[in-house]
């Protein structure tokens, strides 16, 4: 009977960690609070920003639904770990896994 | 082409929740504010818009705005700043924008006109500067505005009548006073016009400009030691007040016609390197060649591209500009500019450029055009375009080869006249034995800016009559022909006028004479490369290739010229010529009949440009010069390192990132460039966005931005704003802005040109960078500083090429094949938003 191998996912995990850290930077937890409308835009463009870079890796990768998902995961998981709130984390994952679904 | 093409955004907005106060926010929107802090904010934004402070001002209006995006005040207000900060575009679209909203009245409509005549929409300024004064007709400023319209649209007759409404309205109105004066100077009516700027200047004796309109009227009234005083202190005023008038050249004009030309020349130099100026380097070019100093005149020469009215005149031709790259086995054509006299001096140069290998054609401008030597093609008018390698203004030839005094080419004739010419005038040409044949022209075309000095009336050569032994020939065409009909009693002249239907005729005539007497006429200069004997008369002050008080001519071996000895003191130099007719030696006399002169062939010594020191030839330190480039005509500073040699030489500036900026680029883009110097690529970049974009300058060096608004206006650049930049204190420096403070609401692009400042401008555009997510291509000194921008760059989520191009282009405009820059490159960044999809190839490009 053949082993399966296990998929080794820390390369993935360790790009959706870079996504989130980057977001961190640009637009740290405590931004979620600006009410200004610059905000909005900001966080619009990084998160399309963000979105394109995680298209290239796809691209480049060959990512199926499980690794999809999986990137997905370690981003929202991530933002949680920076501050974010729930709503803010699952929001932005959103928007990559979206992008992702299209390609 | 291909593009970049922008996703669509993702919906975010709903879900990302903004606090309010029931949620524990930390801020409330704003409630929006009262009319009254409205006005407060209208009054502080105005108070620091007229201390140029824009940024502030703007600032303060579009934080207002944003709580009441409906108020047309503040609206108005927007407009008005972004008019005084010479963004007329925008101006134009915010004060519509306050119309939509529902202002009305005579002060919109007035701005709405001058702004719509600063865009160059002629006939919307007109409709709206006619509703002003419908608005409120006792406006003088309205009424003055509609002249200013119509003055833009040459309607000169109007316009002057629209300025008298003004005057009368308010009597004192500077501007409106000194634009009648000029209306009615152009209408010749010069008393009127005097007394008008004798108004203008007691209603403010300290602008340089009432001063300096009138000296031009002053002279023209022959009033010469007026207008000199005049002009003395239209200059005193204009360095005083850093003031954008060229008030040293009238100046130097008078003093270079009273025969002050060291002193001319002395105040050119002391001012062009501060505040260069097209027509003073015209006057400038003028001066030195008039002092026989060749090579620094045909250096500044080139200026008169610049001017009118060739700068009207100019073309855009699709080939390369000769400036001395090797000729052998290629075609050259020759362009024409200017009066005919001038083609003639100058086509001699095609002997030369044959002994150098070329073929050389010409545009058949008159029948005479095939009998120069050195022509091998004549290209009729309305005939298709013929190939050609390369193509050269004539009166540039002299520059390009080397010129000096000592080197004209100056062997004569260097034209012949075709047989059957002469076979057909000889027999109208027979005189008595012992009788001498003299040509006359006494006057020029009247349409020439100076006929009326140059030319004679016929009634002051009553004099000749008396010479005994000259049987007079007229040769007279154009208006004063009629006067030929009926010459002055005893001055009988066989009439040929009337039958020279070309010039090719007027040669074969001239050949057939002794001894051709004449104005400063393009016959003149027939004669003269005729080889045959011609008498000038020339009025003070001579043109410039007339030289000062020589009797000779180093263009012409044969001619003699007579001068006035006092401006207008024509008596004096027909006495003079009657004389040497009256008192000419027998043989002398006999030497003239039937002649048929040569002076000795030699060949002189050419040096055509063959490096890049020769091509700036005559350049001194700090002065500007002009050369050809890919994208128009330019302006520049030979003196900036490698950009300097590189347009001298190649005729362009790093066009390797100009390539890949072509293929990026966009109609209808707007794009900011921030420190484009001179303007050697703002040129391209114009031209790439098209009529429907709009490049924004910002430049705050005084001597660049100086230039660079010249290079604009002689390319005819109708999409670009030139950002006004506000005088820092007593100094030349100006101070800059951020790009933040602009407050743009589109950009496409962002260039950072100078490379000195990249990371400075980048720091204020961080905003602007989120807001509108330009492109953005960078120039970059060194290494260190494209991995300081590529960090700031990733800041804003952007992804980043490293750009690396060879100073030479072997593909460059003027077609040189060595390297002044031994393998040196350029380095610069080229950063695109990440968000944005990159499906066009980046060549050359390292994504970093």
């Amino acid at each position: 009977m053949a082993i399966l191998k296990i998929f080794d996912t820390r390369e993935l995990e360790e790009f959706a960690i870079v996504l989130a850290n980057d977001l961190g930077r640009r637009f740290p937890p405590a931004s979620e609070a600006r009410t200004d409308a610059g905000a909005q835009h900001q966080i619009k463009v990084i998160l399309e920003g963000l979105a394109m870079r995680a298209v290239r890796y796809h691209e480049q990768r060959k990512l199926g639904v499980y690794k999809k998902a999986k990137l997905g995961n370690a981003f929202k998981w991530k933002l949680k770990e920076l501050g974010y709130s729930t709503e803010f984390a699952e929001t932005a994952t959103q928007v990559i896994i979206t992008r992702l679904a299209l390609k | 082409m291909s593009v970049l093409r922008r996703l669509l955004p993702t919906r975010l907005g709903s879900q990302l929740k903004v606090p309010t106060e029931r949620d524990g926010g930390c801020q409330l929107r704003a409630l929006p504010p009262s009319i009254d802090e409205c006005r407060r904010v209208t009054a502080d934004a105005t108070a620091l818009g007229a201390a140029g402070r824009w940024g502030e001002a703007l600032a303060l209006i579009v934080s207002a705005l944003e709580a009441a995006p409906e108020d047309a005040e503040l609206l108005s207000a927007r407009a008005r700043i972004l008019f005084d900060w010479g963004r007329y575009r925008e101006a134009l679209e915010s004060y519509l924008e306050a119309e939509a909203k529902g202002l009305r009245g005579a002060p919109l409509e007035l701005q709405l006109g001058w702004s719509y005549l600063y865009t160059g929409d002629g006939e919307r300024a007109e409709a709206r500067m006619r509703q002003a004064i419908a608005a409120k007709p006792e406006s003088a400023l309205a009424h003055y505005g509609l002249a200013m319209v119509l003055r833009a649209q040459h309607r000169r007759d109007a316009a002057a009548a629209s300025l008298e409404r003004a005057v009368d309205l308010d009597p004192d109105a500077f501007d409106a006073l000194l634009e009648l004066g000029n209306c009615r100077v152009e209408q010749n009516e010069v008393l009127a016009g005097e007394a008008l700027f004798r108004r203008a200047i007691a209603v403010d004796s300290e602008r340089a400009v009432g001063w300096q309109n009138l000296g031009v009227v002053l002279e023209r009234e022959r009033r010469f030691d007026e207008a000199l005083a005049a002009f003395e202190r239209a200059e005193v005023l204009a360095a005083q007040n850093a003031a954008e008038l060229d008030a040293f050249v009238n100046l130097a004009i008078e003093l270079g016609d009273r025969g002050r030309i060291s002193a001319a020349l002395a105040l050119c130099e002391r001012i062009l390197p501060q505040r260069p100026s097209v027509h003073g380097h015209s006057v400038y070019s003028q001066l030195l060649l008039a002092a026989g100093k060749f090579v620094e005149g045909w250096h500044h020469f080139e200026f008169r591209w610049l001017n009118e009215p060739l700068l009207s005149a100019r073309f855009r031709f699709a080939g390369t500009a000769w400036a001395g790259q090797d000729l052998h086995g290629k075609t050259i054509r020759l362009r024409l500019e200017q009066g005919l006299g001038d083609v003639i001096q100058f086509v001699r140069y095609a002997t030369v450029l044959k002994s150098l290998g070329a073929r050389v054609q010409i545009p058949g401008f008159d029948a005479l055009a095939g009998r120069f030597f050195g022509i091998d093609q004549v290209i009729r008018a309305g005939a298709p375009p013929e190939e050609c390698d390369y193509h050269v203004n004539l009166p540039s030839l002299p520059r390009i080869l080397g010129t000096e005094l000592a080197s004209i080419p100056a062997s004569v004739p260097y034209l012949d006249v075709a047989p059957d010419k002469l076979a057909q005038w000889a027999p109208r040409l027979v005189a008595a034995e012992h009788v001498l044949k003299v040509g006359l022209v006494w006057a020029g075309n009247p349409a020439h800016r100076r006929d009326r000095e140059r030319s004679i009336a016929l009634g002051m050569l009553a004099p000749l009559a008396n010479v005994s032994g000259v049987r007079w020939y007229s040769l007279q065409k154009g208006s004063r022909e009629e006067d030929a009909a009926a010459p002055t009693p005893g001055l009988d002249w066989v009439n040929l006028g009337p039958d020279l239907s070309d010039f090719s005729d007027t040669a074969a005539v001239i050949s057939l004479l002794d001894l051709i007497l004449c104005v400063d006429t393009a016959v003149a200069h027939l004669a003269g490369a005729l080889g045959k004997p011609v008498w000038m008369l020339v009025a003070e002050p001579a043109d410039w290739r007339w030289l000062k008080s020589r009797e000779d001519s180093p263009w012409y071996p044969t001619m003699r010229i007579f001068r006035q000895n006092a401006r207008g003191d024509w008596r004096g130099v027909i006495d003079r010529v009657r004389s040497a007719l009256q008192e000419m030696p027998r043989e002398a006399r006999r030497d003239l009949i039937g002649s048929d002169r040569r002076a000795p062939r030699h060949e002189q010594p050419v040096q055509p440009i063959a490096t890049v020191e020769d091509a700036l030839r005559g350049h001194k330190a700090g002065f500007s010069a002009v050369t050809e480039t890919r994208a128009g005509i330019l302006q520049y500073l030979p003196d900036e390192p490698d950009s300097g040699a590189s347009l001298a030489w190649y005729g362009e500036w790093r066009q390797s990132e100009l390539d890949l900026l072509g293929r990026l680029l966009r109609q209808g883009e707007t794009v900011l460039e921030v420190g484009p110097g001179v303007g050697a690529q703002a040129l391209f970049l114009a031209g790439a966005i098209g009529s429907t974009g709009h490049l924004i300058l910002y430049e705050g060096r005084p001597l660049q931005r100086r230039i660079l608004q010249q290079n604009l206006a002689a390319n005819r650049i109708s999409n670009a704003t030139l950002l006004h930049a506000r005088p820092h204190g007593a100094s030349a420096s100006i101070v800059m802005g951020t790009v933040d403070e602009l407050q743009l609401g589109r950009l496409d692009w962002l260039k950072l040109t100078d490379e000195a400042t990249a990371i400075e401008v980048l720091e204020g555009a961080g905003q602007t960078l989120w807001r509108l997510r330009p492109l953005w291509l960078s120039a970059a000194p060194s290494e260190p500083v494209v991995t300081a921008l590529r960090d700031r760059a990733r800041e804003y989520g952007y992804r980043c090429w490293r750009i690396e191009t060879a100073l030479f282009n072997p593909k460059n405009f003027n077609r040189r094949r060595d390297d002044i820059f031994p393998g040196r490159t350029a380095l610069a960044l080229l950063a695109i938003p990440e968000e944005v999809e990159v499906n066009v190839a980046l060549d050359g490009c390292v994504e970093l």
